[in-house]
């Protein structure tokens, strides 16, 4: 697994990468799912939803009874693969964030071709 | 005859509309490499739909079916190289 | 030796149009599921083309396939352009 098929596996948004990030800076440390929202400023049903995904492939843990998450890698190389993402955090952030958007963007382009009129949203 | 005439022939210019605006996409925009692949591949297909109009109507005695099989196989060759290389 | 290239070519038409399933799903952009559909469309015209080559391949309704598969590309254009702005 490289970079890219780690973000386009696992890092589905933005949302995903920050919320990963909060929970492995402060790992072991267990976030109660408001505490994130109040944190990173997110809609809550949203980020109940990139829980439930960053949870589904591994990456997080949740604590059914206190409905907490922490951050918790299933195997060595997710872990290995974090650390590299929150290293390009450091120090390429806008690399990062494009890679994260390329795929969608190459599909929304290949949409907006098929516009006939000129339009100057991207 | 005429429509069979007719339906490759809208068959082809469906075809070529795509390509023309996947390559207008492709040039205009971030110059995504997906669109360069797919575009290529709807203009291949275009070239295929006029190729079975010579073949069933022109030519109906000369089988170019070979030809045809062997750009449409190129065709998408070059689009799900696109897909799945390029859209990441 | 031909039976194979259309056979590969319809399989490929297929894995297309799965792709642009995915597609649709990730983007939600009704574009691409028209694109999956006229692919699958595609796929299945190279498999009718198959069975009934034994026949006769001027079987008139045959066109009447590759027609609608590329009527619904025309339609995800329209569609593309006529869609009001979200």
């Amino acid at each position: 697994m490289d970079i890219h098929d780690f973000i386009r596996n696992y890092l589905l948004s933005t949302d995903h990468l920050r919320i990963l990030l909060l929970l492995r800076t402060n790992a072991p440390h267990e976030w109660a799912m408001l505490d994130i929202v109040g944190q990173l400023y997110l809609p809550p049903e949203n980020t109940q939803k990139v829980l439930a995904s960053l949870e589904a492939s591994g990456l997080v843990v949740s604590n059914p009874e206190l409905g907490c998450f922490r951050y918790a890698p299933r195997s060595p190389e997710l872990d290995r693969m974090v650390e590299a993402i929150a290293e390009l955090d450091r120090e390429r952030p806008v690399t990062l964030l494009n890679m994260i958007h390329s795929r969608s963007r190459d599909l929304q382009d290949f949409a907006n071709a098929f516009k006939l009129r000129k339009e100057d949203d991207p | 005859m005429i429509m069979a005439s007719a339906i490759y022939l809208l068959c082809a210019l469906t075809a070529l509309t795509c390509s023309m605006l996947l390559l207008r996409g492709y040039r205009h925009g971030r110059r995504s490499r997906f669109l360069f692949w797919s575009g290529l591949c709807f203009g291949l297909l275009a070239v295929n739909n006029v190729l079975l109009f010579m073949d069933r109507i022109i030519f109906p005695a000369v089988d170019l079916s070979l030809g045809r099989a062997s750009i449409t196989i190129l065709a998408l060759a070059l689009l799900l190289y696109g897909m799945i290389f390029e859209v990441r | 030796m031909i039976d194979f290239l259309w056979g590969a070519a319809a399989m490929g038409f297929a894995i297309a149009g799965l792709i642009f399933l995915r597609f649709w799903k990730e983007s939600r952009d009704r574009l691409f599921l028209l694109f999956a559909i006229a692919f699958f469309v595609l796929a299945g015209n190279r498999v009718l083309l198959e069975h009934l080559h034994e026949n006769n391949e001027h079987n008139p309704e045959l066109y009447l396939v590759r027609l609608l598969a590329y009527l619904i590309l025309l339609s995800a254009i329209l569609d593309k352009n006529l869609r009001p702005p979200k």
